[in-house]
């Protein structure tokens, strides 16, 4: 018979992190957190009520002007950082969850048929995501992105595939736990068809390791978003967007060091708020 | 001594046991040498079940007793087709569920289960999905045997299903998730399932062992009446001798993967043709005294199917056996309407 282990969730970066590893289970902190994304979700809803001027307005007059200059100064184009941070959380709230639901629902569906068929598929579809999981997440959606060309879709695209692998193992591994279990046998001597028994049965039981590691993951899809629209496979320009933020601000670091500064921080922030969220909702469900 | 002496109370129901034999019975469920086996990782092949062979046949109850270990419970499961899916799992011999050969394709099982063939199984807590509620998968069961119908209808039905295995409450349970039910009453739910779907044959792998005495003879006054009502076949696979004086129309006794005993229940207790047997029916502790006596134990346990004695499998745990007991494997034998796989079956029982 198959190996029926759950593998380990892969930890959060909150979890990896030592000085970050103190935070998690402090509910205070988890509130904190919890704010932080909720403002997230405000500028990317209504962008206009946190920050009513346009992002993409230029002034000539006020190029590389240090925070205190609205809040966090302007760019290179006098754009002003704070609006174009606030504008920018769409997209990138938009690339980190529909990228995360990409990779979660076709990752499941992998992992659900080869757990629950075992055999041969099982092999060659275990050997398939082995060959794919040997390169880094990055350079797997470097490449699509790249033959994609640059656009949102394309992005979203490739970032979700790029996760594919990593819901695929967990969920096959979960899959083989819950199909051994008795009642999927009870199911079975009622008759029910596979597809049933699979869909009804074993998919509902084994959703919750998937969904935590799919909160936690929405962190890593931003940030692996950034990465590609920072190396210039982002959103069109006109499109506000962190990572383009982070790699316009590049060459200007030495004398406009709060370009990048803001937009990293912003970037890292938005991550650790997530983790410390899919945390706890990993405390919560118990899994 | 002999072996055919009965224990010292006698079971109380011994004369409800004899029920009016119909001519027109049809047999359901009919195992001729039936085997299993399991191989290893190694590749040895295990004897699980050997040469099984008895017949169910409609509005009749057979007991299945024995030890743990002795191969009631793969014996359940193979009849159901369950065994089969496991490709380490392979069976030979002769199985007919339904009139459908189970041995050559085991796939005509996965159309009769939840129609005409339902199993409750041992453990009842982890019988049911804890996602779903008991009114979903309850719902399921009945959709498959009797198709989709309004919901009023069905969740009255259902109701019903839950009032007659002892759940007064049965709309507010249709609502409640497994782990908010208690173990006795997960196991209700399960015969409830089972019987959703009308089965002609169900096989009740210990469906009472959850239960308290009341609730257990309230769900056996069930069985046999659908027994008689609807003519309903059952296979009880149980530990519980009482129950099977109660209820069976014969009592099948396995040691060791193989049919050791067949008869009906009267007979049985009356005068016992295995060795096994009585020993089995001698560690009912007797409840006419005020201080029980020490209880009386079968010295030994079931073997391994990897280690399996030469010869008759009981051998080494029997008081009366002999050299040739030791040697060869005794055939299940017709002793006058019952069989006995013991060689010293006549001698011992004079």
């Amino acid at each position: 018979m198959a190996i029926t282990t759950t593998p380990a969730l892969p930890v959060s970066l909150a979890g990896r992190v030592p000085g970050l590893r103190r935070l998690r289970g402090h509910s205070g902190v988890t509130w904190v957190a919890a704010v932080w994304v909720l403002l997230l979700l405000l500028a990317a809803v209504a962008p206009g009520l946190l920050a009513s001027d346009d992002p993409t307005r230029l002034r000539p007059s006020l190029v590389l002007m240090p925070p205190g200059e609205g809040v966090f100064g302007t760019d290179q184009y006098g754009r002003d950082l704070y609006t174009l941070m606030v504008h920018g959380t769409r997209s990138a709230l938009l690339i980190g969850v529909c990228s995360t639901v990409l990779g979660l629902v076709v990752g499941s569906a992998i992992g659900l048929v080869a757990g629950y068929a075992g055999g041969w598929v099982d092999m060659l579809v275990g050997r398939l995501l082995d060959v794919l999981m040997a390169f880094p997440g990055i350079l797997t959606a470097l490449l699509i992105a790249a033959s994609l060309g640059p656009s949102t879709r394309n992005l979203v695209l490739a970032v979700g595939l790029a996760l594919v692998p990593v819901f695929a193992r967990v969920a096959r591994g979960q899959v083989m736990v819950i199909r051994s279990r008795l009642f999927v046998e009870a199911a079975r001597s009622n008759g029910f068809s596979a597809f049933r028994i699979l869909w009804r049965h074993v998919l509902p039981n084994s959703l919750a390791p998937v969904v935590v590691l799919g909160t936690i993951n929405v962190g890593t899809s931003i940030v692996l978003a950034a990465s590609l629209s920072f190396l210039g496979l982002g959103p069109r320009n006109e499109v506000p967007d962190w990572g383009q933020v982070l790699s316009t601000g590049q060459p200007y670091m030495a004398t406009a060091w709060w370009i990048t500064t803001i937009a990293g921080l912003v970037l890292t922030l938005t991550v650790i708020a997530i983790s410390l969220l899919g945390d706890s909702l990993r405390d919560r469900l118990e899994v | 001594m002999s072996i055919g002496s009965s224990p010292t109370t006698e079971p109380p129901a011994l004369a409800a046991a004899s029920h009016e034999e119909a001519p027109t019975r049809e047999t359901l469920l009919a195992l001729d040498g039936m085997t299993v086996t399991f191989r290893t990782p190694a590749g040895d092949r295990l004897p699980l079940v050997r040469e099984a062979s008895f017949q169910v046949r409609s509005g009749e109850i057979v007991c299945l007793v024995g030890e743990s270990g002795s191969g009631k419970s793969v014996t359940a499961r193979t009849v159901m087709g369950l065994t089969q899916r496991d490709p380490a799992m392979a069976v030979g011999g002769r199985a007919e569920v339904l009139g459908h050969d189970i041995v050559s394709d085991p796939s005509v099982t996965a159309g009769l289960r939840g129609r005409d063939l339902a199993m409750v199984f041992q453990e009842p807590m982890s019988s049911l999905d804890p996602v779903c509620t008991v009114g979903t998968q309850l719902t399921e069961a009945l959709r498959r045997r009797h198709g989709k119908a309004s919901r009023q209808a069905e969740r009255s039905r259902l109701a019903e299903l839950l009032a007659e295995v002892g759940i007064v409450d049965g709309r507010r349970v249709l609502d409640t998730y497994p782990h908010q039910l208690s173990g006795g009453m997960c196991q209700r739910v399960m015969i409830a399932q089972a019987l959703a779907c009308a089965p002609r044959l169900l096989i009740a792998d210990e469906p009472t062992t959850a239960l308290d005495v009341t609730i257990q003879a309230q769900i056996l006054e069930l069985v046999d009446r659908l027994r008689t009502e609807e003519q309903m076949a059952v296979l009880l696979v149980t530990h519980d001798m009482a129950v099977a004086a109660e209820l069976a129309d014969r009592v099948v006794v396995m040691y060791a993967g193989r049919v050791v005993e067949d008869a009906a229940p009267v007979a049985l207790f009356d005068q016992q043709l295995h060795p096994y047997t009585s020993g089995l029916l001698r560690c009912i502790p007797p409840m006419v005294d005020e201080r029980p006596a020490r209880l009386v134990t079968i010295p030994g346990g079931v073997p391994s199917p990897a280690a399996l004695p030469t010869g008759c499998s009981f051998h080494p745990r029997c008081p009366h056996s002999v050299d040739l007991c030791a040697d060869r494997v005794p055939e299940l034998a017709d002793h006058g309407g019952r069989r006995s796989a013991c060689w010293r079956a006549e001698e011992l029982s004079r």
